[in-house]
């Protein structure tokens, strides 16, 4: 009686959600590639004085974490080679007077990218 | 702001606007809900309302009246408030009883609580 | 200042991890391609405030305890168990909102700041008479109007940056997204926890049937602030996130926004505005609970006492600040916890609003102040809508799992 609607709208949910859109993979890259270009942007802010130190130091233990994932996601050669040169990037983002933050910036961008063709965007 | 009908012996009252009514005693302080009533079939033949009774055996057996004798073997009725018609002074979706709050057990039980539970946090005023 | 009510209530309510969170994911993916969800949530959220600011004020009954006594207890367990469901959820993304807020101002871990934030909450409403609990954090919140004004500076400086608020034809696989958000937002702006706590707060303060204006300015006043607020948000996502390709995944990166017209300042305002958002959402939703709990069990409500004087009510507000704690230690980022529990919301609305059109046409209640026409056509637009976004939702979260 009741039942019966109610199974025909599981059903329809399911059914939906199987159809629709990107895939798991697909939504890995893309997000990571939203991931990567923030903490590239972060860390270059900071550098034209834009962020105090406090806030990026925050800010990266999110990314990371986000990240994170990526070194259990099986990546193609190519996307694997990006991550694992953005990868000391993201975990020990350098922070201080001299250090080489333009090449970090440049491996997160350069990341970035990558995992945003690969996404399709 | 209950509708009341027209007629002797002052505004009737249906078993909907007592139900779930709030109890109030006469300190003003809430001291639960009318979660079912007590009724008994006098000699005179007459079903009479009783009691009205409060707490988590009533609840347990409005929910589902498979849970009523469960209840009943778990709490034996130590933890409802029966409260006799006769302490009800004015009935409506609050009703108010004749007794202070102390007068009741959900009144002592509150007492309980701040005692033994929540004297350990600072500031509770205990 | 009885209009503290409906400022805090928008400011705890409407602005929270929620509004910041789906505003800056719909602003840097779609530019103002999810304006609409905004309006139309806020629209909703202002009616249902009026209806049960009303409720309230003419029948000195809060909404919990309209519900108990006109359908029964058996109907009322529903409605709680989705609000202890939900706000669970919620609970715990504010505070791990407070965390982030902490964190980024002060360089230590979220993780580490998140045992900080409950204790800030708990400090506030253990003592804090209704007043404070009001004033001090819509006080506070007024730092949230940095995004208006950043929005605006953002939007001025430089015309490309216009170009960013247009929204780009949906792809199909941006469509499971598109969609999610639109739910997420209607779900974070049209709270039921909201609306309990609004109408607790109207009972506490004693309104009555001359309270009635105050119960617009508040509502229409307090939710168009965390509106206007929220819209800037948006904005913001969509101008300075947007063309860094940057998709607010977590809360840090909307800060980004902020450090574009400011500097090191904007990152400061930024940790500052989440930090009241959040903490005003999670003194509501700690509240909210033992207020439907204790209306619905017919207990001595608390704010306004000693906790000693109303312990039933206070118990429960020490067991929900726990389980919100321990959700929140299980370390899922706030932002995708947001999405998720807005998401649910959305998904249960329509088993908290139900009992709406009933209550406001209860003329024993509420007398010649019940619904009129209009207002029961509104409502039954807004329940049909919460259907609506229920109904798209559920496979959503099933299929995106929190975009």
């Amino acid at each position: 009686m009741a039942a019966r609607p109610a199974r025909l709208a599981l059903l329809l949910a399911v059914a939906v959600s199987l159809a629709c859109g990107s895939s798991d993979i697909q939504r890995t890259e893309s997000s990571a590639a939203g991931e990567l270009a923030a903490a590239a942007r972060t860390l270059e802010a900071f550098h034209q004085d834009r962020l105090t130190r406090p806030y990026v130091e925050g800010a990266f233990v999110n990314y990371a974490e986000q990240l994170a994932t990526l070194d259990q996601t099986p990546l193609p050669g190519d996307l694997h080679a990006r991550w694992a040169a953005a990868r000391p990037a993201v975990q020990r983002p350098c922070l201080d007077a001299g250090c080489p933050w333009e090449a970090q910036v440049r491996a997160l961008d350069d990341a970035a990218g990558a995992f945003r063709q690969a996404a399709g965007d | 702001m209950r509708r009341r009908e027209p007629g002797s012996g002052g505004p009737r009252q249906v078993m909907r606007d007592l139900m779930d009514g709030e109890l109030l005693s006469s300190d003003g302080r809430s001291l639960g809900r009318v979660d079912d009533v007590a009724a008994e079939l006098g000699d005179d033949g007459i079903l009479r309302l009783v009691e009205i009774v409060s707490g988590p055996e009533a609840l347990a057996g409005r929910v589902s009246s498979r849970l009523r004798p469960v209840a009943r073997r778990l709490l034996g009725g130590r933890l409802d408030t029966r409260i006799p018609l006769a302490d009800v002074e004015e009935a409506g979706p609050t009703i108010r009883l004749r007794r202070p709050a102390d007068g009741y057990r959900t009144g002592r039980s509150d007492r309980w609580i701040a005692e033994h539970l929540l004297r350990w946090i600072p500031g509770s005023g205990r | 200042m009885r209009l503290a009510l409906g400022i805090l209530t928008a400011i705890g309510g409407f602005l929270d991890v929620g509004a910041l969170a789906t505003a800056g994911s719909a602003g840097s993916k779609f530019g103002l391609g999810l304006v609409w969800a905004l309006l139309l949530g806020t629209a909703c959220i202002v009616l249902l405030l009026l209806q049960v600011g009303r409720l309230t004020a003419v029948s000195g009954k809060p909404y919990a305890a309209a519900i108990r006594e006109h359908f029964g207890f058996k109907f009322f367990l529903l409605p709680l168990s989705v609000e202890l469901l939900a706000d669970s959820i919620m609970l715990a993304a504010e505070l791990g909102g407070i965390a982030v807020a902490l964190s980024l101002l002060t360089g230590l871990s979220w993780h580490l700041m998140l045992p900080v934030a409950p204790l800030l909450v708990f400090a506030l409403v253990w003592r804090g008479p209704f007043t404070l609990i009001e004033n001090g954090p819509a006080l506070l919140g007024l730092v949230t109007l940095c995004f208006v004004v950043g929005a605006v500076a953002v939007g001025i400086s430089s015309s490309a940056r216009l170009a960013e608020l247009l929204p780009s034809p949906l792809g199909g696989s941006d469509l499971p997204d598109y969609l999610f958000l639109a739910a997420a937002i209607l779900g974070a702006v049209i709270s039921p926890y909201l609306v309990y706590f609004y109408s607790s707060g109207a009972r506490e303060e004693h309104w009555t049937s001359r309270s009635l204006r105050t119960n617009v300015l508040s509502a229409v006043g307090g939710m168009g602030f965390g509106c206007v607020t929220a819209l800037a948000v948006i904005a913001l996502a969509a101008m300075v996130l947007r063309p860094m390709h940057v998709e607010t995944g977590t809360l840090a990166e909307l800060g980004l926004t902020l450090s574009a017209p400011w500097g090191r300042l904007g990152g400061v305002l930024f940790a500052a505005s989440l930090f009241t958002a959040c903490y005003g959402a999670a003194v509501e939703l700690t509240l909210a609970i033992p207020y439907v709990v204790s209306q619905g069990f017919g207990w001595e409500l608390g704010e306004n006492h000693l906790p000693a004087q109303a312990p039933r009510f206070n118990l429960v507000l020490i067991c929900f600040l726990l389980v919100g704690t321990t959700v929140a230690l299980a370390g899922i980022d706030p932002l995708q916890l947001t999405l998720y529990g807005s998401a649910l919301t959305a998904v249960l609305l329509p088993v908290s609003l139900s009992p709406f059109l009933v209550l406001m046409n209860d003329r024993d209640a509420l007398g010649e102040r019940a619904n009129g026409r209009l207002m029961n056509a509104a409502t039954i637009a807004i329940i049909a809508v919460a259907a609506v976004v229920a109904i798209v939702s559920l496979p959503l979260l099933i299929a995106t799992g929190g975009a």
